[in-house]
């Protein structure tokens, strides 16, 4: 498929997801490849931050796309399928952090353990990246899993995510309220420790 | 404004969090633009939530996120494809491909033995049941006895064994036998007689005798199944 039928197929207008969907459960493979197109930058936005690795941020978005589409008679259209892709995305994230700390640790336990094994877990820093943006989203990134899991989870919805604070409620079943206490004590805790950074570098 | 300074308490403080994502309604949003004209020390809280809000992202957060090449995205979508296309694959009845094959293979096979046994055996199962004895007809060894009206028999459901009157011989067979044991001489266009297996005792059977169609060496059939035997050297 080219780039260009691509672009034209990913014009929101043409197609709602819900007509998408049902097209997908006719079996037609190409409205995949819409959803697939329409979301996948939301969907990857919202695993990297989870994860802080490019590999794992792509899995949780294949793992993500394959679970909210097998699961179809779950979804029923109650919410937007951005958040229930978002929902499983960010689910699948957060059990691949889970299950590479353990690893981590695991190898950390080894008597031979290599420290420059453990740098190729880290992200690598793309070259065409400023300093400064790189040093950015490091720093970001090092807050953020400093972050308790609820509320790393509710700023990366709303933010990365792009989710409203009555989608990320209907995604993480919370209230306004408590979506709008998160976000605040997150936010405040992660200018708290940039700005630790900032002043030690 | 200094961090440890009280802010009064009555006003949640959450709410500037929402003030700054754009989240609030009017009303709402003139309650807290009048608190903070109310608290200009609290405008560098609301800052700190407007710095990390997607309303005031400058491209610092989202641009510094290492993106990946199209290559690792269409790697990506084809093994989404891989992993929905057997779900997704519409019903196609039996199978498809390797499966219809077989499933052709097998009836065409069923259809050339059900053809053989037909032309080979050419029984006339409607014009059954013994008016002698059995142990008389067997006797007289080929002098089949005529029709006896239109008593029908119903068709053998299992497989049916097949062996020649020379691989077994009869000791007895009941008055009541109904079903399949066929004797007569090829082709068989006189009345025929007809007993399940379980009617007829077989003392000896040698297997290198026994048709292909059949798997079955046993001397003394367990079940009542259908059996014709094939009387191919049967004297008159």
């Amino acid at each position: 498929m080219s780039g260009f039928v691509l672009a034209a197929e990913c014009r929101p207008d043409v197609e709602s997801d819900a007509q998408l969907i049902e097209r997908f459960r006719a079996g037609d493979s190409k409205a995949l490849d819409v959803l697939f197109y329409r979301y996948r930058t939301v969907a990857y936005r919202v695993a990297y931050r989870l994860l802080g690795h490019e590999a794992d941020a792509l899995d949780a978005v294949q793992e993500g796309f394959v679970k909210s589409l097998t699961r179809l008679d779950s979804f029923a259209g109650r919410s937007s399928f951005k958040t229930w892709l978002l929902r499983i995305v960010s689910n699948a994230a957060l059990d691949l952090g889970r299950q590479r700390r353990r690893h981590e640790q695991k190898r950390r336990s080894l008597p031979d353990h290599d420290a420059s094994e453990l740098a190729l877990v880290a992200p690598v820093t793309e070259p065409t990246q400023t300093l400064e943006q790189a040093d950015l989203r490091q720093a970001l990134d090092a807050a953020l899993t400093q972050l308790p899991e609820p509320q790393r989870r509710t700023f990366v919805l709303h933010v990365d995510g792009e989710l409203s604070y009555r989608e990320v409620a209907d995604v993480l079943g919370i209230s306004m309220g408590t979506v709008m206490s998160r976000l605040f004590y997150a936010r405040q805790k992660l200018r708290s420790l940039l700005e630790e950074r900032s002043s030690q570098s | 404004m200094n961090r440890s300074s009280p802010l009064p308490p009555d006003f949640p403080l959450e709410w500037l969090a929402a003030y700054a994502d754009g989240e609030l309604d009017v009303v709402a949003a003139g309650r807290v633009e009048h608190w903070l004209a109310e608290h200009p020390e609290a405008v560098e809280l609301l800052e700190g939530q407007r710095w990390l809000s997607p309303q005031h992202d400058d491209g610092a957060m989202h641009g510094a996120i290492p993106w990946p090449s199209e290559t690792q995205w269409h790697a990506t979508l084809q093994q989404i494809h891989q992993r929905l296309q057997p779900r997704n694959a519409p019903s196609r009845g039996i199978g498809s491909g390797r499966s219809r094959l077989i499933w052709a293979a097998c009836i065409g096979l069923v259809g050339l033995l059900c053809g053989w046994a037909f032309w080979s055996l050419p029984l006339r199962l409607p014009q059954v049941g013994p008016t002698e004895a059995p142990s008389q007809f067997i006797e007289r060894r080929g002098t089949l006895p005529p029709a006896n009206g239109p008593e029908t028999v119903p068709m053998p459901a299992e497989p049916l064994s097949i062996a020649s009157a020379d691989d077994v011989e009869i000791v007895s067979i009941s008055a009541e036998a109904q079903q399949a044991l066929v004797v007569g001489r090829l082709p068989l266009t006189e009345a025929l007689s007809l007993a399940s297996a379980s009617e007829v005792t077989f003392l000896r059977v040698d297997p290198e005798e026994f048709s292909p169609l059949t798997t079955s060496t046993s001397a003394t059939p367990s079940s009542p199944s259908p059996m014709i035997l094939w009387p191919s050297r049967l004297e008159p």
